[in-house]
């Protein structure tokens, strides 16, 4: 049963599938604010430090308004107007281009994606299989944690070629670059939570002789959840840039590190479309994060009941 | 809770399994080249140069025993500096001369001359000459076989109010250069003029974008005129909302001050060269690759707006008009060339490892042959038509705005 079908199921539950639903609308309508007070503070330092504005929204203006400071990082190259970056998305990629600019950014950031989450239930499996050995042995864990912990210091930007030149240009580079930013996490919450349950739980199951099998399903695992989920939702972001970062630099083509390359490169004359691009990247890692956040939100859904009642 | 876990291994399955099965569809974005009508410019029969020891003339299925697959690794990601070579795919030229060519595309952190000098790298590259004789010089035995760009497509731009029409006019200014081996020509340019870059002027390691230029933050930018100077033209200039113009602008070509340094060739490794592939030798392989690759840019020559469309199928979100204006300047560089395409010019050549010896990029001169002009004439001797260009002008291309 799904969260979606529970209200119409069981009355009881109503009042709690309400509550989140609020809590969502709740947050989406903060994002909205808080992207609108950005634009308009973004706006308003054009107006003051900006180029000419010759038109607003598309409709010209006459007299042109001249800012009364000319500032350089806030002209219309270094700094578009926020219309002309949503602008480039609705209007065609290229002009011979049947397609959106945002059509092709969303081709691409499915592209991106499919390396990322590749990437992302590798890293989280790999993550969790370390935390479950390490915290089933105080050795290999003094041993091989600092190794964990060095793996992270080595910036993505310098592996990424090399993974690239073994594997070759296409996504299982993009998915292991991206498993190799997403494991960490799920390592250092996972060996946390495996280890946050009630040392009575613990003892009570080694009172019924369980085995540590039985230990891990029944009482590690469960109570390692909110830990790994927290988690996650780290990795989900992290994967985003991993893939983009795999991509970008080595040639690969068909996602948003291409994308990126391309319109990096015609910045000079369209910088709407990086911008863009860059607004594209920004919500692919918001809408992966979001899917985390509702799986949470299934699989956790009696324990946040418990909570709220 | 056990309830809670067995979902979370669900998803967890659920989501590997999604992700698996969407990878099989669009993973191949690049289109592959069908086998179209065969070119206009056919190779016609085989014409053995008695001159020649090392190959015959002879390509396609039978005389490769078998289509034989190569990899070439371009510089950059695909645009019309590339046009030829993706001409030679589309019109089936490479299908008919018995190669499957695979494309592998360039980045900012793709070395060309690294990528083939690994002996399990792909058979052939691009890049320009003075990085390939820097790798060479440390032990690559990468060999330029086909000189494909006549001169050198770089320039050093400024406004025209700033006064600067020569290299000496640097003197106190702001002059920008690229790193990553793309300011040897501005260096050169200036030691020239008897300037010191660094003492004289201020040398500024620029971006690959004309930003800090349009801002003011330099008083020259060096610029390739495919690339980036088109890329001032479709820009608008915010203090009059039209586009900036070739007159608001001062260009230094450094071909006509002497400082040019010779760019894009075909590579190959030497080691490969002197094997086989299938009992042909790899020689031969390579001359039927030049062969085709120049019929691509003949054919490129003749007809630039068909070959920009079939650059513009490499890439959804490649501009027209700027693939247009690069298509143009792309064929100037080449044509007219003077010996036949792909043929060495022996004094650019000198220029160029000179001024990479004074520049102090070689430390001497490059060592065995590290040119060949032997494969580019093979493959020039089976093609008939003009393969000089002597009567090629620039067409006159409209800049559009964003190069949309």
């Amino acid at each position: 049963m799904t969260g979606a079908t529970a209200p119409f199921g069981r009355r009881a539950h109503v009042g709690g599938a309400l509550t989140t639903l609020g809590g969502i609308a709740r947050s989406i309508l903060a994002f909205v604010v808080v992207m609108l007070l950005i634009a308009i503070v973004w706006e308003s330092a054009k107006w003051i430090g900006g180029g000419i504005w010759r038109e607003a929204f598309g409709v010209a203006l006459d007299p042109p308004h001249m800012p009364p400071l000319r500032i350089t990082q806030l002209n219309d190259t270094n700094l578009p107007h926020v219309w002309e970056v949503i602008g480039a998305l609705f209007e065609p990629a290229t002009r011979r281009s049947e397609f959106s600019l945002f059509a092709v950014l969303l081709d691409a950031a499915i592209f991106t994606w499919r390396g990322a989450a590749i990437g992302f239930v590798l890293g989280a499996a790999i993550g969790l299989a370390l935390a479950i050995l390490f915290v089933h042995s105080g050795l290999l864990e003094r041993a091989l944690v600092p190794y964990v912990i060095a793996s992270q210091t080595v910036p993505i930007i310098a592996l990424a070629p090399m993974v690239v030149l073994w594997v070759g240009r296409d996504w299982p580079s993009v998915a292991i670059i991206s498993a190799y930013l997403t494991f960490f996490p799920v390592t250092i919450a996972g060996i946390r939570g495996l280890k946050s349950p009630d040392p009575r739980a613990l003892e009570l199951m080694r009172s019924y002789a369980a085995g540590w099998k039985a230990v891990l399903w029944k009482v590690r695992l469960p109570a390692a959840m909110p830990y790994l989920f927290t988690a996650l939702k780290i990795s989900a972001t992290a994967s985003i840039v991993g893939a983009i970062v795999a991509e970008a630099p080595t040639g690969i083509a068909g996602g948003l590190g291409r994308a990126i390359i391309q319109f990096n490169q015609q910045f000079t004359s369209g910088p709407e479309k990086l911008w863009a691009t860059a607004f594209m990247c920004a919500a692919l890692g918001i809408a992966f994060f979001a899917l985390v956040r509702i799986a949470e939100m299934v699989v956790l859904r009696n324990r946040m009941r418990e909570v709220e009642a | 809770m056990k309830h809670s876990w067995r979902i979370f291994t669900i998803l967890m399955v659920v989501g590997l399994v999604l992700t698996a099965c969407g990878t099989g569809g669009s993973g191949d974005a690049t289109p592959t080249a069908e086998a179209s009508e065969p070119a206009a410019s056919e190779p016609a029969g085989s014409e053995p140069a008695a001159s020649e020891p090392t190959a015959t003339s002879d390509c396609g299925d039978e005389a490769l025993s078998g289509p034989v697959a190569v990899d070439f690794q371009l510089q950059w990601v695909p645009q019309a500096q590339f046009a030829g070579y993706f001409a030679a795919k589309d019109l089936g030229l490479y299908e008919e001369a018995g190669l499957d060519v695979t494309f592998l595309d360039g980045g900012p952190d793709i070395a060309p001359q690294q990528v083939v000098a690994d002996p399990n790298g792909p058979e052939f590259g691009e890049g320009w000459v003075p990085k390939v004789l820097v790798a060479r010089e440390e032990g690559a035995d990468l060999v330029n076989i086909a000189q494909v760009f006549q001169r050198s497509g770089a320039v050093e731009v400024s406004f025209a109010d700033s006064g600067i029409e020569s290299p000496e006019d640097w003197a106190g200014k702001k002059v920008g250069a690229w790193g990553f081996g793309n300011e040897f020509e501005v260096v050169a340019a200036a030691r020239q003029a008897g300037l010191e870059p660094g003492t004289d002027f201020e040398q500024v390691t620029q971006n690959f974008d004309m930003v800090a230029f349009l801002n003011g933050e330099l008083d020259a930018a060096e610029a390739m005129t495919y690339n980036e100077l088109a890329q001032v033209l479709e820009t608008e200039n915010p203090d009059t909302g039209e586009l900036y113009q070739l007159e608001d602008l001062n260009i230094i070509d450094f071909n006509e001050v002497g400082a040019a340094m010779l760019q894009d060739h075909i590579m190959a490794r030497e080691s490969w060269l002197a094997d086989e592939t299938n009992g042909v030798s790899n020689e031969q392989i390579a001359v039927c690759f030049l062969r085709a690759s120049f019929e691509g840019w003949v054919h490129c020559r003749d007809n630039p707006d068909e070959c920009v469309e079939i650059v513009l199928d490499q890439g959804t979100i490649l501009g027209e008009g700027h693939q247009h204006w690069m298509m143009n300047e792309i064929n100037a560089l080449i044509w007219p060339s003077p010996d036949g395409i792909g043929i060495l010019d022996a004094e650019l050549r000198d220029q160029t490892v000179q001024i990479s010896l004074d520049t102090e990029i070689l430390t001497a001169q490059p060592a065995g042959d590290a040119f060949r002009t032997d494969l580019a004439q093979a493959a020039l001797d089976g093609i008939d038509g003009d393969t000089t260009g002597d009567d090629f002008e620039k067409a006159e291309v409209e800049v559009t705005p964003g190069g949309e």
